[in-house]
């Protein structure tokens, strides 16, 4: 291909050339068609006038003219030059690296770099302020989704306690019901138990008055048997005479016997009549001895019915204070019935209203229950549009990760410092293990972070023991593991940009998590190795 | 005993558990409840001395003169005798719990002068019963009386 700088300037000397073939054919042909001198004079001015065109030509248009295009075609370079840096940084900002893009803004005028390097800016704010946007987004509907889930699990439990309360209140109002029936009942027992107790209280009366009458008859046997007793001592004194004197007869039938005794025969008959006269003072004394027995048993028996008839009374006494006691207990237990009776009624009328109430609630508790159920319902649905605008919150927050800004929210711009830490590095695993665990130890959300190869072969890792604890390590996570077919791997290899995995449950926590990689580049700047981190999303959005 | 059979009769007494047979001749009179007095420091069987016919009276207690101890100085009776029932000679009485009747007994029954006045024993339709002798009892009371006189 012709430099279009020598092309150019080919067609800027066209321009005279054509004035001076013209000038020169116009010549000729004027001296091949003119005969006279005259003639001769108007081809010389011809000629003359032409060659004064071509000069004026060359002074007041060529010249300035190639000063121009000289001028052209440096600013053209210069434009190209800077379309190309340009188009690097454009590159770079397609691809999200705007610290890049930032970077190579050196080669353009500065006015255009002010007004990109101001564009970068206002681009990475915007992105650093939809990334914290997108975290307090993620973290809102983190929280307004745990928030709706409890309140749903309330809701529901709340509309389960509504159900419960409502079958209690249903079986309160059907016990209501019992209540005053069972009162009803109450209130007629109570009645009749009024009548019988009025029916007592006259039978109790009547008993009073009897056991009155029958202690009245104690009385009078009393006073009897206190005569009787009275008979009894005077009979006594009068066995007592009789047995005197039948001692006395006794003694004067033996002073008989005795003064008959000393008659001898003449005082024979006579005693046998003293003999038979103290027999008879005997037999009486015998008499009185069986009278005084039976006097004493008669006594004894008047003596018993004396403590018999006391005691009757004694009884009768006991029986008319305790029925007194027991009137005043029927009376006052008709007083309690009555009031009881009264006190039913009035419970019965009360449970019936306290029916109706329960019912009311039942039906209001029916509504409040379907209102708690919709409620239940609605934060169900409300959970789910939280998690949904969780899982956008992260979406957002995952593609503006894609942007790589000069923010310490940046994970590509924080990979960028680790893999220029690699730069030095490359060869000594110790040390690149080192990195890795101070890389870990400096970002406490990510679950592993290794370093491969080219060939996708895995040189060294370290994991997160926060976050994994001791779980063995899944097959995926060893030294000498391939990780060629990974997608991360394979968009790196194809234009050497770092990438960015969708969300995917991480093998070693079962957490959410991405996957950021980027390129490990040495000295020269020529790609050696992958640097290569797991992000627990969990932890990472609590950051 | 036959009735031809000669006999006497006898006052059937009884003191304490025991039964005593006083012939009728030496009993004067069977009185109830004679008042005594006792007198200090005499012999346990003296009852005391007793007011019988406006003369003093000594009553002995038959059951402590039988068989000893004390006198238990409630006697219902007491029966005065008296030697041929006369009041001059020697009287005395004795105290017992009752006098019961006049009893037959053979005559031979009773002893003489010089036997003790704890006669013989004999048995009175199934009962023992002891007849006294009473003259000897009215004889140490003349004895007595008559040394009291001396």
């Amino acid at each position: 291909m012709a430099d279009p700088q020598s092309k150019g300037g080919l067609r800027g000397w066209l321009g005279p050339g054509l004035i001076v073939v013209v000038v020169l054919v116009g010549g000729a042909f004027l001296e091949a068609t003119v005969d006279g001198p005259a003639e001769g004079w108007f081809l010389r001015a011809f000629l003359v006038t032409g060659l004064l065109a071509v000069v004026g030509y060359a002074l007041l248009v060529h010249l300035p003219t190639r000063r121009k295009l000289r001028d052209y075609r440096a600013f053209q370079l210069s434009f190209d030059e800077q379309c190309e840096v340009l188009g690097s940084s454009l590159e770079d900002l397609r691809h999200g690296d705007l610290v890049a893009a930032r970077e190579r803004l050196g080669g353009l005028p500065e006015d255009m770099s002010r007004a990109v390097e101001a564009a970068n800016r206002a681009l990475a704010a915007l992105i650093q302020q939809i990334q914290s946007s997108s975290v307090e987004v993620a973290n809102s509907a983190g929280t307004v989704q745990r928030i709706s889930s409890e309140l749903a699990s309330a809701s529901s439990q709340q509309a389960a306690a509504v159900v419960e309360i409502t079958a209690t209140t249903e079986e309160l109002a059907r016990t209501a019901g019992q209540i005053a029936s069972n009162a009803s009942i109450q209130a007629e027992l109570a009645a009749h138990s009024e009548t019988a107790g009025d029916e007592g209280a006259a039978a109790l009366e009547s008993a009073v008055s009897g056991v009155e009458a029958v202690r009245q008859h104690m009385d009078a046997i009393a006073g009897r048997a206190d005569t009787l007793g009275s008979r009894s001592r005077e009979i006594y004194r009068v066995l007592d005479l009789i047995t005197e004197i039948a001692q006395e007869t006794h003694i004067l039938a033996l002073n008989a016997a005795i003064e008959a005794s000393a008659a001898g025969e003449h005082g024979e008959r006579f005693a046998v009549v003293a003999d038979e006269v103290r027999r008879l003072a005997e037999r009486s004394r015998e008499s009185v001895d069986s009278v005084r027995t039976h006097l004493d048993e008669f006594s004894g028996s008047i003596r018993g019915v004396v403590v018999a008839t006391e005691e009757g009374t004694k009884a009768a006494h006991q029986v008319l204070e305790g029925g007194k006691h027991t009137q005043e207990a029927i009376a006052q237990l008709r007083r309690a019935l009555a009031e009881t009776a009264s006190a039913a009624r009035e419970i019965s009328l009360a449970t019936q209203e306290q029916g109706t109430a329960s019912d009311q609630v039942v039906l209001t508790l029916r509504e409040v229950s379907e209102v708690v159920q919709r409620i239940a319902d609605g934060l169900g649905q409300y959970t789910g549009a939280a998690e949904r605008l969780n899982q956008l919150a992260l979406s957002i927050q995952l593609l503006t990760q894609s942007f790589r800004i000069d923010s310490e929210h940046s994970l590509k711009h924080l990979l960028a410092r680790w893999t220029d830490r690699l730069r030095n590095y490359s060869g000594n695993l110790e040390a690149v293990g080192g990195v890795l665990e101070d890389l870990l130890e400096e970002c406490p959300y990510l679950e592993l972070a290794y370093l491969v190869d080219l060939s996708g072969s895995m040189i060294s890792f370290a994991a997160n023991r926060d976050l994994v604890g001791d779980r063995e390590h899944p097959g995926g996570a060893a030294v000498g593991q391939n990780y060629a077919d990974r997608p991360w791997f394979q968009a790196l290899s194809r234009d050497g940009r770092a990438a960015v995995t969708p969300i995917y449950e991480s093998l070693l926590t079962d957490d959410p998590c991405f996957t950021i990689a980027m390129a490990v580049r040495d000295a020269d700047d020529e790609m050696v190795g992958t640097l290569g981190v797991d992000v627990n999303l969990l932890n990472w959005t609590k950051i | 005993m036959t009735r031809d059979e000669p006999h006497e009769r006898f006052l059937l007494v009884r003191t304490g558990s025991m039964s005593c047979a006083l012939p009728t001749s030496d009993v004067v009179r069977v009185v109830r409840r004679l008042r005594c007095f006792a007198v200090p420091g005499s012999q346990p069987h003296l009852v005391g001395l007793a007011q019988y016919g406006g003369e003093p009276l000594p009553v002995l207690d038959l059951q402590v003169l039988a068989e000893g101890g004390v006198s238990n100085a409630r006697h219902r009776s007491t029966v005065i005798l008296g030697r041929g029932r006369t009041r001059r000679q020697s009287v005395l009485g004795l105290a017992v719990d009752e006098v019961l009747r006049v009893v037959r007994l053979p005559r031979k029954i009773g002893g003489g002068p010089d036997a003790g006045y704890a006669g013989e024993t004999v048995k009175l339709e199934g009962e023992e019963v002891r007849v006294l002798n009473t003259q000897e009892l009215l004889r140490e009371e003349r004895d007595e009386s008559g040394a009291t006189d001396g």
